[in-house]
């Protein structure tokens, strides 16, 4: 059997290493248009602020690639997939012949239309060379500016005032991390944010890059000409649909995928950030761009690959990031549009001192989303009710007063908790059977 | 492979399995001098009371840990020799993915080092520090196959 896996990152890998531990003999082929070997897209930011070396970025030791019989074939770009005859066609020209394809192809940063932004300085953040150039830049560099106030435009913020430079953020909607977190949790995020010397603008956006070769200056929506040596433009990432596209297969905002995460072309699988696979927060399927999902759903991806039949049980939308070291975690529904998403929806918070905040949001008496700030242990016992699709009425107020553990929901996410039934469920015995 | 089991009926809540884990993970792992340490040790262990009834909640070093799966840094390990999940800090970046991801709840914030806090099972012990400390021999190692 001929396994040929387009995209060497946390879904690509991670289904070749399942593949190669469920099927000793099979071919594996892992085909990235980066030249660099798996590394951890993640830690991109940690790397630009200086807190991490090259050696920290690698998730993999030299020799583990051979160990393991994959075949990488690096610094290439699958340019077609011609499904008739079974083969991918690389940018050389040379075809790799395949049984089963997967389609790890990733996401690829929005580009928004401002003039200027092909100038020397001006950046966006998704690969580890976009990370190099950034550092390279901020050695000399003194003043950023971030258009964005999403998860990497934050992350990179943090990193470049970390590196030592001036920062201002640019916010296009009335809130930072507007995707991740609710007003009142990013109104603690922007106040930690301008306390530590950032300038945040929300509401906002940068109207043209102005300079000659490189960036000088930006001028903002209202008129504002800010001094900057270096811009990141982080508005967000699109899923890479086109080789999907092109070889006929269903598309929607991602690949649309079954629940064995086959695509709609025969022996054709998706999975990672391209993928558009079921959510259970949302009950619908959704592109949820996070390193978690991409890894599981690689590993679910490649038993179906095998021919071993295992069904996706759904991602929830959810992500953690730390301001000026105040940690915030969200998951599912956020912030839900009531005209959408219809009647029975509850939102319930509470607020303490500090930068403590929590919030639970309810679908028909069912958690389907939570917000922390400031105190975020016990989230994945939150996260493991989400997912187990529980209801427990008392739920919402011993989350709020924090007031609950494992323990409190151990019942319910036991039952129903597809969480539960990989490998956590002898886990939940291992305390109760232990009783004798 | 060995495992820590629990006999829930006869968990008293007494809470000596916090102290004895947060002594050895001490500097001096002298209960004297380790409360004057900074950062506090603390324990990777927790006694909750539900009902009526204690449950001593630790890291249950899942066969298929979600920990590992969402861990950005490669910090989150599976120790194939020991059988245990293990957290390297010195690759740990305190991004909390972990702590997101625990239904047990098992991986905090080390205030302190800003890294990931869960249990290591000891280790450097023959027997877990939390199981030693146990005076109602609640807890207890035992092989895993001869359990479950």
């Amino acid at each position: 059997m001929k396994h040929v896996i387009i995209g060497g990152s946390a879904a690509g890998m991670s289904c070749a290493e399942t593949l190669r531990r469920l099927d000793p003999k099979c071919d594996i082929t892992v085909i990235s248009d980066e030249a660099r070997p798996f590394y951890s897209r993640c830690l991109t930011s940690y790397y630009i602020a200086g807190k991490i070396g090259e050696r920290d970025m690698l998730l993999r030791d030299p020799g583990f690639y051979e160990a393991r019989r994959l075949n990488l074939v690096m610094g290439k770009k699958a340019v077609l997939v011609d499904p008739r005859k079974k083969a991918v066609v690389l940018d050389d020209g040379s075809e790799i012949p395949y049984d089963r394809l997967l389609l790890a192809t990733g996401g690829r940063p929005k580009l928004p239309d401002i003039p200027g932004a092909g100038k020397r300085g001006v950046f966006t953040l998704r690969t580890w060379d976009d990370a190099v150039a950034i550092s390279e830049r901020a050695k000399t560099a003194r003043k950023a500016v971030v258009v964005g106030g999403g998860l990497i435009g934050m992350k990179v913020a943090g990193a470049l005032r970390d590196a030592g430079l001036e920062v201002r953020v640019v916010v296009a909607s009335g809130r930072v991390l507007s995707q991740m977190l609710d007003d009142e949790a990013a109104a603690i995020a922007r106040r930690l944010l301008e306390a530590h010397g950032f300038a945040v603008d929300t509401r906002c956006d940068v109207v043209e890059i102005e300079g000659d070769d490189e960036v000088r200056q930006v001028r903002l929506q209202d008129g504002r000409r800010v001094d900057a040596d270096l811009v990141v433009i982080g508005k967000g990432v699109d899923p890479e649909v086109g080789l999907a596209e092109a070889c006929g297969a269903r598309v929607g905002r991602g690949i649309i995928v079954d629940e064995h995460l086959k695509t709609s072309v025969p022996d054709i699988y998706a999975a990672g950030d391209a993928a558009e696979a079921y959510d259970i927060a949302w009950g619908e399927p959704r592109v949820n761009a996070m390193w978690t999902a991409a890894t599981s759903q690689g590993q679910v991806a490649a038993h179906n690959m095998a021919g071993i039949p295992t069904r996706y049980p759904g991602s929830v939308g959810m992500n953690s990031i730390d301001i000026c070291g105040v940690p915030f975690i969200s998951m599912g529904v956020v912030s839900p549009r009531r005209d959408r998403d219809g009647d029975g929806l509850v939102e319930l918070a509470r607020r303490r001192a500090g930068n403590w905040y929590r919030k639970v949001v309810l679908k028909d008496r069912v958690i389907c989303g939570a917000v922390f700030a400031g105190v975020v242990d016990k989230a994945g016992v939150v996260l493991a009710l989400i997912r187990a699709r529980a209801r427990r009425d008392d739920a919402p107020e011993r989350i709020l007063a924090d007031d609950f553990t494992y323990a409190t929901f151990m019942d319910v996410i036991d039952e129903k908790g597809r969480y539960f039934q990989e490998g956590g469920k002898r886990n939940v015995q291992r305390i109760m059977q232990g009783g004798y | 492979m060995k495992e820590v089991f629990v006999r829930l009926a006869r968990c008293v809540g007494c809470r000596q399995c916090e102290i004895s884990c947060a002594l050895v993970h001490s500097e001096s792992r002298d209960i004297h001098q380790a409360v004057w340490e900074r950062p506090l040790p603390r324990q990777r262990v927790r006694v909750t009371r539900e009902g009526s009834e204690y449950y001593p909640l630790r890291c249950f070093h899942c066969e298929d840990a979600p920990c590992i799966g969402a861990c950005i840094s490669g910090a989150m390990h599976l120790d194939e020799d020991v059988g245990t999940v293990a957290c390297d800090t010195a690759r740990c970046v305190g991004c909390w993915m972990c702590v997101m991801v625990c239904p047990y709840g098992s991986v905090r914030i080390h205030e302190g080092q800003k890294v990931a806090l869960k249990c290591d099972r000891c280790p450097d012990e023959d027997e877990p520090a939390c199981v030693r400390g146990c005076p109602t021999r609640a807890l207890l190692v035992k092989e895993r196959a001869l359990v479950v």
